[in-house]
């Protein structure tokens, strides 16, 4: 017998259960785009610390919220370690404030907010589209892209590039335990991986080419190409009324930081590390 | 109408030297059953290309003489709209599974969806094609971490579930167990009787023989026997031939040959008890 419980879930539009989640993925496309511009306006440690935040607030709320912050976390670590460091090494001039000194390697505090502030909009923009992309599954962003207008093959290519991406992944991988079965140093330092490296790479790329032609003609043995309007066996809720006004307080409050940004948060004195 | 005409048909892959089909002509009927039989590389996968108009519009290469579907010359036809009339299970169902779905379910109505049907109907379809091919357990599963049995049902499940007028289904039980072959030709011969076109390639003679209306033999590229089943499988030049025959064909042969023969050659085994009995002496 087939699970009826799990064939309903086709009768009814796709829930996760999570409010952010079951929102349309064009509600948290604009809302994510519109947030994410702010700290490049901004320009502002403490704002771009404040976004981070809040975003990672939304994500915890959210069924996906492992794929964000094992992402979200590397990247802005790694961004703000990186621009740090970097600008202590080529910022001296205007630096006056000693911080530390690391044998002999003199870092200002200066320096460091420059370049915190530097990082903020950087790693404000990403972590919040991280939110966006981790949160909201490719088929989810396709199919309200087909909504849209945007063709059955343009949402298909976008999909399967994805499906390919983890199957190339697979790939290599069985490749790779295959040489490592007769014999060829996978592991250790980085000239001996290379060199195994090099010898995966054809194999894996005629697969990937193989592939293409199969998945042409799969595609087509189930009228994939057909002109017919097509039918959703799972569909998403379209876009609600209260979507539509977060939309637009997004849209007002990435507006309004662009005065605030300009005309009040430059002149703080927290922010005029530049 | 023939459904299909084939006249004198050469067809060569690209970059390669010789034809993989020769000079084939022959007719399919409406709502006939057809056994493609063959030994490796004889060209029946290639066949089935043919009649599926896979060649000339996805494999280019070299096609001479004429493949009339419907009336209409293939190099005629939209290759999108073909895909709407003839239903493909590939010999090779791994290939078949699209990599877009996320359950079995959603696989095997995806066919059914770009068809336009509606959501209750395809529903309804899906649900029945996966009772019928008992795949029911599987529908929650992710398409792409099946086994090859599963995939195989599953691939078949999905064209199946198309409900086109003809059929083209390439060796669909490669990868099953005695069980799942058996489910598979139940599934066909109901096709059967719903008067669907069907042409099959089979290595599983004794299913052939007991299942179509016609045969063709395919070997290099070239119809070395075609012709009704029981005509052609009865055959003493398909034997001598060294061509897989049913066994009870076998033994009718061999009965022959000891001095003993049969009122005729049988090709099933229900045939060869009925001879034998009716036999006198
Ligand atoms: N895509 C292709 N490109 C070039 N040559 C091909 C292609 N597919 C098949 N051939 C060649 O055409 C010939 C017929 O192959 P085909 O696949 O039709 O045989 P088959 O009877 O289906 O064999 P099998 O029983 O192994 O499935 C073979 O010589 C093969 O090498
Ligand atoms: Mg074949």
């Amino acid at each position: 017998m087939i699970n009826q419980e799990f064939v309903d879930k086709f009768r009814h539009y796709h829930k996760y259960g999570t409010w952010w989640d079951d929102l349309n993925p064009l509600t948290k496309f604009v809302v994510c785009f519109m947030v994410a511009l702010t700290p490049i306006y901004a320009l502002t440690w403490w704002y771009g610390l404040g976004v981070c935040v809040i975003v990672s607030i939304v994500a915890m709320t959210s069924k996906f919220r492992k794929n964000f912050f094992s992402l979200a976390v590397k990247v802005f670590l790694i961004i703000t370690i990186l621009l740090v460091v970097l600008r202590q090494i080529g910022h001296r001039a205007t630096s006056i404030t000693p911080l530390i000194n690391i044998f002999g390697w003199q870092w200002y505090v200066e320096t460091l907010f420059n370049s915190l502030n530097r990082a903020s909009f950087i790693v404000g923009f990403s972590v919040t589209m991280i939110l966006f992309f981790t949160t909201t599954p490719m088929r989810d962003i396709t199919y309200q892209l087909e909504q849209m207008g945007v063709s059955h093959e343009a949402s298909y290519v976008m999909l399967s590039s994805m499906q390919n991406i983890i199957d190339l992944k697979a790939t290599a991988v069985t490749i790779f335990d295959s040489q490592k079965a007769r014999g060829i140093e996978t592991t250790g330092n980085a000239i001996k991986r290379a060199k195994a490296f090099f010898p995966t790479l054809a194999p894996l790329m005629i697969g990937a080419m193989q592939g293409t032609e199969e998945k042409t003609i799969a595609l087509d043995a189930r009228a994939f190409s057909v002109k017919r309007n097509h039918s959703f066996l799972r569909k998403l809720r379209p876009v609600q009324g209260y979507e539509w006004a977060m939309m637009a307080v997004a849209v007002i409050f990435n507006i309004a930081m662009i005065f605030v940004s300009f005309k009040i948060l430059k002149q703080l004195p927290v922010t005029r590390f530049f | 109408m023939a459904r299909i005409e084939l006249k004198d048909v050469t067809y060569r892959y690209p970059y390669t030297k010789s034809p993989a089909l020769k000079h084939i002509t022959y007719t399919f009927e409406p709502g006939k059953f057809y056994g493609i039989i063959g030994e490796n590389g004889g060209g029946k996968t290639t066949l089935c290309n043919l009649l599926r108009g896979l060649i000339p519009h996805f494999y280019q290469g070299s096609l001479k003489g004429d493949v009339i579907i419907d009336g209409t010359d293939v190099r005629k036809w939209d290759t999108d709209e073909l895909s709407a009339q003839i239903g493909y299970v590939f010999q090779n169902p791994f290939t078949q599974i699209s990599g877009i779905k996320e359950t079995v379910f959603e696989e095997v109505g995806m066919g059914l969806e770009n068809l336009g049907y509606s959501e209750e109907e395809v529903i309804k379809r899906v649900c029945d094609v996966c009772e019928l091919l008992k795949i029911t357990d599987l529908v929650e599963k992710d398409p792409n971490a099946l086994s090859g049995g599963q995939k195989q049902r599953v691939a078949f499940a999905s064209i199946i579930s198309m409900d086109t007028e003809m059929l083209v289904i390439d060796e669909p039980t490669s990868q099953l167990d005695p069980e799942g072959t058996e489910d598979v030709f139940q599934i066909i011969k109901t096709l059967k009787e719903e008067h669907k076109t069907i042409v099959l390639v089979e290595h599983k003679i004794d299913l052939i023989a007991e299942f179509c209306d016609e045969i063709i033999v395919l070997k290099d590229g070239e119809i070395v026997f075609s012709g009704p089943t029981h005509e052609i499988l009865s055959n003493r030049a398909l034997l001598e031939a060294n061509a897989t025959i049913p066994q009870a064909a076998i033994f009718g042969h061999a009965m022959a040959d000891a001095g003993k023969p049969l009122a005729d050659i049988p090709i099933t085994i229900e045939e060869a008890e009925r001879l034998v009995r009716e036999r006198k002496g």
